[in-house]
């Protein structure tokens, strides 16, 4: 009996000479239009809104009626033994397609629906990368957190940092629209200003070198997608409501979507506030001083967050889709006082009043502003779509001028100040065998107030890309090219009586051109008779320094550290392995999913410490960012079984980071972890999740780096989702165990991880389909 | 010839490669005191008793397995904060300064911060202080020590600063309360009569002395009292305030002159609730 395989069979064994030939026979095929009457029909499947690609399509070849899927690059290959007169390729969510007599190669453009199906959401979210995974739970820390591989540094509200297989910072790529989000990016404490509570899509992409992500995807990245027609397609408001109790916290939204199949619009806003972080502490060291808090309240780090944002979008008579966005964020947030300079021990009693903010603290706002717009399905630009996106990125920090340090008092509490102008467009062709592409960011930074710790700044970055899908894998590549100055900072060096015994030269002005860029394969895996299903990566890619590491010098008020940068940095290379491995059906019965990496950096620029101590009063020891080469390797596993009523899974991530020249670990790698996780539900849409959460000790430390205990702590979430809406019910930290989060930066003080908090969530939206106008409500 | 190559084995090879490179010996053992124990101007003395307008020289010996980098010496009223970690990472200073009570502190903006280099495997430091003669209270020394790796250590004592020159201020009661029990902070209820009783002395006899209670966001003075002394060497007094009517900050200064004219001025803080 003759066999057509599911899948194209995965061979292990590579054989180059053979895969070169079945290149070149296939792009002669193409070009000469062989294969008319083959019995083997290939291609690629995408998404015609966007030209992604999209994987899991069915595709079925008649009229033998075998039948395949497509893989993770939207490729396919199927056959019939007698030859093939028709294909039928059907996915959830789109119109089903049929191809009357195929060439022996045929792309498809699916179409969405526009129609909503019930209460389900049927519109698709794609992003540009093959290894992109949805963020399932509906608070972008929960997700982070409960994500394998993923970690979130608690900023309050309105801002996030997301710690992504132990790198942070400006190692991880945040994109909102396919918008890189520059500026204030470094340290733990300045946090990207993001509302995940106005935006319908999020996903997290892991390691480093992904072509549309920019240079800063070294650990990974976060997409965040706002609403459009092609990802909400019905008129919907969405409302929510938060209320938090332990560490307290309080917060509405609401973000209206009307969508018809021509026009679009949005418009949403959302505002939190937040009271202070609950530590069990009554006791801290900072610079060899002891302080005491006189509660369990980490002094002054209440705030309040409020971002609005909108959105038109429609298409027009020649079929072009124009959209226009904007966001506005705004965050105050109080500094806990240990953080800024040498507190005084009165700078440390609490706060009065639940919401109330006093020095020091810090001011954040942003205002984004995006343009897209794409060619028509016909034309001369078909295929092209466009970005152009604009941003004003204002950071003040204020402290009291006590905490200055020694020479005279500053006459204004502004310490810090930091306004960024940044710029960024994108044009992208894609077709049905690649896309290539242009990128421009453009950074204007000046800094000022009388706590230095960086010059003012400018930053210009060129890229040229592409990717190609050949013979079942995908090729891409990214040059960048990097223009940065900096200015010249120098100030008085002051004695402890106030005399200047010299001159403090902080920043020497300097300008330089880098080179960066990336280069990868990637290959869908499968095997015959097998669920099993992947992708494997080989990536190399360079990433030009920061402008933070190449000219802070000063107190970081994040890391509690002097940090200086080195101007004669260069760029950092890496070269990177994926693998991901998944097997078993999504809805039910067991299934397993894996992912991990092995990446050998060379030049990895991490904070080291010096040999020297800062000349100033209020810091200790500097340290310096110096490129040492590096390995890194983690692995990232869920094991799951689903049934109707209930499901059991089991998350885990291990992450092992060294500096091959001392072989100590790198700051702040997160300790191994594994969750435990049973959710029951019933007909009536009530749900429990009970979990436990087990941290190993941090033992991988770096230099002067603290272990840290390990942990066991226990959450319980309560739900239950009807037709009127759906509220949760979330207690994390059920026993209230007292630890430490080895990424924290407070954890040098040694004041541990909040407490145990219960929070309310209340979701509804109200539906409404443009072509019926008929209103339903669903969550 | 037909070439196989094991991408996953290919990957495994060189992660094991890089892993076993990475195991290489570093110097992690920090940079330590060599000097004996309990030596009388060493930060490895139990406490340092030196009176203002004394000079005199702290020396140290340190140590280190592979190279010694720098010394920080940073010398530091210990007003403003609790105590100090020990070179263990614990704060067993805590207990001796609750155990003094309120510490009123003269000349506390008096500081000394000091990097030196230090070179080899072992070498000596030191430090030529000249205690002012504003200054009296407790005073912490802390050591800081780097080695060429980056390793870090701290080493830390107190220097118990005692002062004939200025004239002194002794609180027996504030309140009700005696201030050996308080800690640096004194808590008073809003609107509350707070009797403050004390002693006010100089060798030399005490010209002029006087209380005032400011609010520290304002600089604002809200209560002050001036005293008659009358060239007395002692003088006792007891004086009651209204304390505020509003929660708040603020700071009790205590000013004295004695005969010959020397000023000094000492305080703590006091914070108002409701």
């Amino acid at each position: 009996m003759s066999f057509i395989s599911r899948r194209h069979a995965f061979d292990p064994t590579f054989d180059v000479p053979r895969t070169v030939f079945a290149l070149c026979v296939t792009v002669l095929a193409s070009c000469m239009g062989w294969g008319q009457t083959s019995t083997a029909v290939e291609g690629h499947v995408l998404q015609a809104s966007s030209s992604s690609k999209l994987p899991g399509v069915l595709v079925m070849a008649w009229p033998c009626g075998l039948a395949t899927s497509t893989d993770a690059v939207g490729s396919f290959r199927v056959s019939c033994p007698h030859g093939i007169d028709s294909l039928t390729l059907s996915c959830v969510g789109f119109d089903t397609q049929v191809v009357l007599n195929p060439s022996a190669h045929v792309d498809v453009w699916m179409e969405e629906l526009k129609v909503m199906l019930g209460q389900a959401q049927i519109a698709a979210n794609r992003f540009s990368e093959s290894e992109a995974s949805t963020l399932e739970e509906p608070m972008l820390m929960q997700a982070l957190d409960r994500t394998p591989g993923l970690q979130s540094l608690d900023l309050g509200a309105g801002m996030i940092q997301p710690v992504v297989r132990g790198l942070f910072g400006s190692r991880v790529a945040v994109l909102e629209d396919g918008v890189p989000q520059q500026g204030g990016r470094w340290g733990s404490d300045h946090g990207v200003l993001l509302a995940p509570e106005l935006q319908v899509a999020s996903a997290w992409v892991p390691g480093g070198g992904h072509v549309w992500m920019g240079p800063e995807a070294v650990g990974g990245g976060l997409r965040f997608e706002s609403p459009s027609r092609a990802n909400a397609p019905e008129t919907q408001t969405r409302l929510g409501m938060l209320a938090q109790v332990g560490q307290f916290q309080g917060g509405l939204h609401a973000l209206h979507i009307a969508s018809t199949p021509k026009v679009h619009w949005h418009a949403g806003m959302s505002v939190t506030g937040f009271g202070a972080s609950q530590v069990p502490q009554r006791r801290f060291a900072y610079l060899g001083r002891v302080y005491e808090l006189e509660t369990g309240e980490l002094t002054n780090t209440a705030g309040r967050a409020g971002h609005a944002v909108l959105g038109l979008e429609r298409e027009t008579r020649t079929g072009r889709s124009v959209a226009w966005s904007m966001r506005l964020s705004d965050v105050q947030q109080g500094l806990f006082p240990g953080i800024v300079g040498l507190p005084r021990q009165g700078d440390l009693s609490p706060n009065d009043g639940l919401l109330e903010v006093r020095l020091p603290n810090q001011h954040a706002s942003r205002i984004q502003s995006l343009l897209q717009w794409s060619g028509p399905e016909n034309g001369i630009d078909a295929g092209w779509s466009y970005k152009l996106s604009g941003s004003w990125n204002q950071r003040k920090e204020y402290a009291p001028p006590h905490a200055h340090g020694w020479g005279p008092l500053p006459d204004s509490d502004l310490s810090l100040a930091l306004e960024e102008w940044t710029a960024f467009g994108e044009a992208r062709r894609n077709s049905a065998h690649g896309a290539v592409g242009v990128q421009f960011e453009g950074q204007h930074v000046t800094t000022s107030g009388w706590e230095f710790l960086l010059p003012s700044h400018q930053r210009m970055r060129l890229s040229t890309m592409g990717e190609f899908y050949v013979a079942h894998s995908t090729f891409s590549g990214r040059l960048d090219v990097v223009v940065a100055q900096q200015g010249e900072h120098s100030e008085p060096l002051y004695n402890s009586e106030g005399t200047i015994v010299g001159t403090d030269v902080r920043a020497l002005a300097f300008d330089t051109l880098m080179p960066g860029g990336m280069l990868s394969w990637q290959r869908p895996l499968s095997w015959k008779d097998s669920q099993t299903e992947g992708l494997a990566t080989l990536v190399a890619y360079g990433r030009v320094p920061s402008n933070h590491e190449w000219g802070a010098n000063g107190i970081h008020h994040g890391s509690f550290r002097f940090e200086q940068g080195n101007p004669q940095l260069d760029t950092e290379w890496a070269l990177e392995g994926r693998l991901s491995l998944r097997n078993g059906s999504r809805s039910s019965g067991w299934g397993w999913k894996t992912q991990a990496f092995a990446a050998l950096h060379h030049g990895f620029i991490s904070i080291t410490p010096s040999a020297r101590f800062a000349p100033i009063s209020h810091a200790g020891q500097i340290y310096e960012f110096r490129a040492n080469d590096a390995f890194r390797t983690g692995l990232e596993a869920d094991v799951s079984h689903k049934a109707e009523r209930q499901t059991l899974s089991v998350t885990a991530s291990a992450l092992g980071q060294w500096d091959l020249q001392t072989g100590l670990g790198l700051p702040f790698t997160t300790p191994s972890q594994a969750r435990l996780s049973w959710e029951g539900r019933s007909r009536g849409g009530f749900a429990v999740r009970l979990s436990g959460l087990a941290l190993a000790p941090a033992v991988l430390t770096a230099r002067n780096e603290d272990t840290t205990p390990g942990a066991l702590l226990a959450d319980i979430t309560l739900s239950q989702t009807t037709a009127r809406g759906q509220w949760t019910l979330d207690v994390s930290n059920l026993f209230n165990r007292a630890w430490l989060d080895h990424t924290s930066a407070y954890r040098a003080l040694g004041l541990v991880s909040q407490g145990r908090w219960v929070q309310l969530r209340l979701n509804k939206t109200l539906r409404r389909t443009f072509n019926t106008k008929q209103e339903t409500q669903s969550t | 010839m037909k070439r196989n190559i094991n991408i996953p084995a290919t990957v495994g090879v060189f992660a094991t490669l890089a892993a076993l490179s990475s195991c290489q010996q570093t110097d992690r053992t920090d940079p330590t005191l060599c000097t004996g124990l309990d030596a009388e101007f060493s930060v490895t003395a139990d406490e340092i008793e030196v009176f203002a307008g004394d000079t005199i020289t702290l020396s140290d010996l340190f140590c280190d397995n592979e190279a010694l980098s720098q010394v920080r010496w940073d010398i530091h009223s210990a007003e403003g904060h609790d105590g100090h970690e020990d070179d263990h990472g614990e704060d067993d200073e805590h207990e001796e300064h609750e155990g003094e009570g309120l510490v009123l502190f003269s000349g506390s903006d008096w500081a000394v911060l000091e990097s030196q280099s230090l070179s080899g495997l072992e070498d000596a430091a030191s430090i030529t202080l000249d205690i002012p003669l504003t200054a009296r209270g407790i005073w912490h020394v802390n050591v800081s020590l780097v080695d060429s790796a980056g390793n870090a250590e701290e080493f830390v004592t107190d220097m118990h600063i005692e002062n004939n020159h200025i004239p002194e201020f002794i609180l027996t009661s504030i309140g009700g309360a005696d201030p050996a029990m308080l800690d640096d902070e004194v808590e008073l209820d809003i609107s509350s009569l707070v009797l403050i009783e004390g002693v006010v002395s100089d060798s030399d006899g005490v010209a002029l002395a006087s209380l005032m209670l400011v609010e520290e966001d304002t600089d604002s003075v809200f209560w002050s009292t001036t005293l008659a002394p009358a060239g007395a060497t002692t003088y006792t007094f007891s004086d009651t305030l209204t304390a505020p009517a509003v929660e708040g900050e603020f700071h009790m200064e205590l000013s004295a002159t004695d005969g010959t004219g020397v000023e000094m001025e000492t305080g703590f803080r006091l914070e108002v609730e409701d």
